[in-house]
């Protein structure tokens, strides 16, 4: 029977057409295998020559200076990676609402001279920041005011969940998507440009940042210029002249068969890292930079994807205790401080032994270990050394660091202070970065939703308007909000609200409204600071917190306790609040003994005063009848 | 009765009300929280953060430190030579009992705020201690239990941050600065008021030094302590005459 079949199988190869469907087959086999799965397995990097492809797949023509097209990274790179896993990475899922969000991180921040606003902005859903929609902000709109420091995340093809409520589509017709750029990260090339990203970015060129970005072309034109009805593919009807940016290609960067080499890297190098977290110190406080050390990581030769490193998906390991509960990135919880620099008693896994990349085991000697139990690492070895007051601090994503300014003041807004000491949802204490909110909102059911930040804009800002001529005393021509001046734009918004609604305006840690035309404020959980956890840069045992002994923090008037957290909001007089009322324990308990002492005091002192007059007065009153 | 005051034209007559040992640990008690207290004003305005330049690593800030600890230290002796004085001796025990509040005091208190303003013609008779020297001995025994326990909190600090959490830590600094400041009120205002400032005592009674009272004042402020010692003296003296009646008749 065999033999039989034998012979089927060899007469049907001789059959005309048979071989080439043969070819053909093994042909597709071939290449399905390759798309999205082209590998080395080797540590020597790929030299990557390769073509450049447009978002339609299309082959980039960089001799045309006219009608070429900006090369798509997610396509080029995604003729041999999968764009679609990378995609659902770290940095490009935060409105991916079935990612867990995990702990708090850095918020984007909307800031608004001329409303006094300062307000937390998340996809995330972290307690304490709001949701971009829900302040009236699209997804378009996002891009434009922080698409300077995001590395793609696809804005125009947005999660299905976040579309319904983007009621506003935005000029993306017009600008093109602000599609994921590898390079960004990727880029071995000292040359590759992230402010130039910022800048097409700015010009609301999205679909341009990532050529002009890697220094491929230069791009001429401005997509802000174009009028809303512009229609890409029939640009003659907007009128003469009128046209998308245009990209003029360096020819030597192509080789002869128009092939471009990309320096890429797989581990992105630090410097790639700070262009998007890079903290900066604007306290007078502070020492120069020059004085400041790195982080001691840093300093012996690591680097930031030793410790956050991620595999294809790109679900970045953030290295914080209980991470793994979050993310099914096998390293999660592995690379921990703690994981690293004690290890883990009784494990069979390697990877939790301690010691790892030659990390010194942390003996801790005399040390009680309670403070395991009841802090982080990075309470003690973690952020600047902490002052009896906070420190002003400047972030990339709050301030545009790595963006040349020469309009960048110290006094910038938004105003971020660290370090923070307090309690966080697994109970132990950490080290924290805080932003107090400042806003326009209604106060309904308890409950404080800040009005659409367009609208109020719109409502208030010729009411607030800072005259030309007092800016420059401001920075960023922010001035000190004045009562009068909250009284009448809160009378303004209230009556534009229904019966059951009460204008607020939250700003310096509490809750401003109107009862009978005059402010009255209140605490709130809205005008609370939004906190999130600092980790760097890392201090080594030698100036940890705790290092001059244990009165560091158990002493009387120690920043650990009751250093004064600046409550700095724009345009409010600067306040305080101790460490300790922040931290939210023992606080009334303080506050009921100070209380009972100060009662003890004073009431006793009366008593005591008034037996004395009465005793006086007696002897008087004798030698008077004598 | 002994007979003192030679600067009167008629010597006068004066009893006396504390024993050496009770006036001993009066003037300890006394130094030393007048010390404590001076010490540690300086201490608890120039130890904050706003003044620490000035005064931290200054001799004299140490100097000020050490002292108001030493006070503190003669401060506890005394206070627990005190509890063994009125557990241990019979004296001790006496005052210790004499000083216990009573449902007179309370009346007396009543009476003689009625005294002040006209509803009574007479002040309360007093015994061995009025109620506000019972108030003075109670107060300062309230207040050594509190700076003592909270002093000793920061004097052994690290002692303490093994064994204590940052709330009683701190609660501790709030409890010795307010009953400090209660202290020092009371001592200036209340108590120097009652020994020095009373118009009838002024410029003030050396009865802390000596021990003894004048059988005038005696009368004035504690008639029935002086009719229970003139009782017990007539007591006495009838025994003495008996006793020598019986060892006649033996003879």
């Amino acid at each position: 029977m065999i033999m039989k079949k034998g012979r089927h199988l060899s007469k049907w190869f001789e059959r005309p057409g048979a071989r080439w469907i043969l070819f053909s087959v093994i042909l597709l086999a071939g290449v399905s295998l390759c798309e999205g799965e082209i590998r080395t397995d080797s540590r020597t990097p790929y030299v990557h020559v390769i073509t450049l492809y447009d978002k339609d797949s299309e082959r980039i023509d960089h001799k045309d200076r006219f009608e070429a097209k900006p090369y798509s990274a997610t396509v080029t790179c995604g003729k041999c990676h999968d764009v679609e896993a990378i995609h659902t990475g770290w940095h490009f899922n935060a409105q991916n609402s079935n990612v867990a969000p995990g702990r708090r991180g850095e918020p984007w921040v909307w800031v608004d001279g001329e409303t006094r606003t300062q307000l937390p902005l998340s996809y995330r859903d972290w307690p304490g920041t709001y949701r971009p929609s829900e302040v009236g902000l699209s997804q378009w709109e996002f891009a434009r005011h922080f698409g300077r420091h995001l590395p793609g995340m696809m804005l125009s093809q947005p999660e299905s969940e976040s579309n319904s409520e983007d009621s506003n589509p935005g000029r993306w017709p017009i600008t093109g998507g602000l599609e994921d750029d590898c390079l960004i990260c990727h880029s071995g090339d000292p040359s590759y440009n992230a402010g130039e990203w910022a800048v097409q970015v700015e010009k609301e060129n999205y679909q341009w940042a990532s050529v002009a970005a890697a220094g491929l072309a230069v791009i001429k034109g401005d997509t802000r210029k174009l009028p809303d009805d512009f229609d890409p593919e029939f640009p003659e009807l907007s009128g003469p002249d009128v046209q998308l940016p245009t990209t003029q290609y360096y020819a030597s960067k192509f080789d002869a068969n128009g092939r471009v080499f990309f320096d890429i890297v797989r581990v992105p190098r630090d410097e790639r890292c700070y262009f998007c977290h890079t903290t900066h110190g604007v306290d007078l406080n502070l020492p120069p930079r020059h004085q400041e050390d790195l982080d001691i990581h840093t300093r012996a030769g690591m680097s930031c994807t030793d410790c956050h490193r991620h595999g294809l998906d790109h679900m970045v390991t953030r290295s914080y205790e209980g991470e793994e509960t979050h993310n099914d990135n096998i390293s999660a919880g592995t690379l921990t401080c703690r994981a690293c620099h004690i290890g883990q008693e009784g494990t069979d896994d390697p990877f939790k032994f301690g010691g790892r990349l030659g990390a010194p085991i942390a003996k801790h000697e005399d040390f009680p270990a309670i403070h395991f139990e009841k802090m982080e690492c990075t309470v003690c070895h973690s952020g600047r050394w902490a002052q009896m007051d906070t420190l002003a601090i400047q972030t990339s994503l709050a301030h545009g660091l790595g963006l040349s300014d020469e309009h960048r003041h110290r006094d910038d807004p938004p105003y971020l202070v660290e370090p923070v000491f307090l309690r966080q949802s697994n109970g132990k204490i950490g080290i924290h970065r805080a932003l107090w909110p400042a806003f326009w909102a209604v106060w309904e059911d308890e409950k404080i939703t800040p009005l659409p930040l367009e609208e109020v804009n719109a409502t208030l800002s010729s009411l607030l308007k800072v005259p030309a001529e007092e800016k420059e005393d401001s920075p960023k021509g922010w001035k000190p909000i004045t009562d009068e001046e909250i009284q009448k734009a809160l009378k303004k918004i209230q009556s534009g609200l229904k019966e059951a609604q009460t204008a607020v305006y939250v700003n310096g840690g509490l809750a401003h409204k109107l009862v009978d035309g005059k402010i009255s404020s209140f605490e709130h959980s809205s005008a609370k600071p939004y906190t999130w956890s600092l980790a760097h840069d890392v201090r080594g045992a030698g100036q940890s917190l705790g290092i001059r002994g244990c009165t560091d923090c158990h002493a009387d008037d120690v920043p650990f306790f009751f250093g004064q957290v600046t409550v700095a909001t724009p345009g409010a007089k600067v306040g305080a609040k101790r460490m300790h009322e922040l931290q939210g324990d023992y606080g009334p308990e303080f506050k009921k003994t100070h209380l009972f002492f100060k009662i003890m005091i004073i009431g006793t002192m009366v008593l005591l005063l008034l037996h004395i007059g009465g005793d006086l007065m007696r002897q008087a009153l004798n030698k008077r009848a004598k | 009765m002994k007979k003192t005051s030679p600067s009167e034209t008629k010597p006068q007559e004066t009893i006396k009300r504390f024993s050496l040992q009770f006036r001993i640990q009066h003037m300890v008690l006394a130094s030393s929280v007048i010390i404590l207290i001076f010490t540690g004003i300086p201490i608890w305005c120039f130890a904050k953060p706003s003044y620490i330049w000035w005064s931290e690593g200054a001799w004299w800030f140490d100097m000020v430190r050490w002292l108001h600890r030493f006070s503190g230290f003669a401060l506890m002796a005394v206070s627990l030579y005190h509890m063994g004085y009125t557990t241990f001796t019979k004296e001790g025990r006496r005052e210790f009992f004499h000083l216990l509040p009573r449902w007179k005091d309370v009346t007396d208190v009543t009476f003689n705020v009625m005294y002040f303003f006209g509803l009574r013609k007479e002040r309360p008779r007093f015994g061995r201690f009025t109620y506000y020297e019972k108030f003075d001995y109670w107060a300062v025994y309230w207040g050594c239990v509190i700076m003592i326990g909270t002093g000793l909190v920061f004097w052994f600090d690290y002692f303490s941050a093994k064994y204590i959490s940052w709330f009683p830590y701190k609660l501790a600094a709030e409890i010795h600065a307010d009953e400090a400041i209660l202290a020092a009120l009371s001592l200036f205002i209340w108590h120097f008021y009652n020994v020095h400032y009373n118009p009838k005592r002024f410029p003030g009674t050396l009865l802390w030094w000596h021990g003894e009272i004048s059988k005038e004042e005696m009368i004035d402020d504690h008639p029935l302590e002086y009719e229970q010692m003139i009782q017990e003296t007539k007591k006495d003296e009838k025994r003495y005459k008996d006793a020598k009646a019986q060892r006649h008749k033996g003879a």
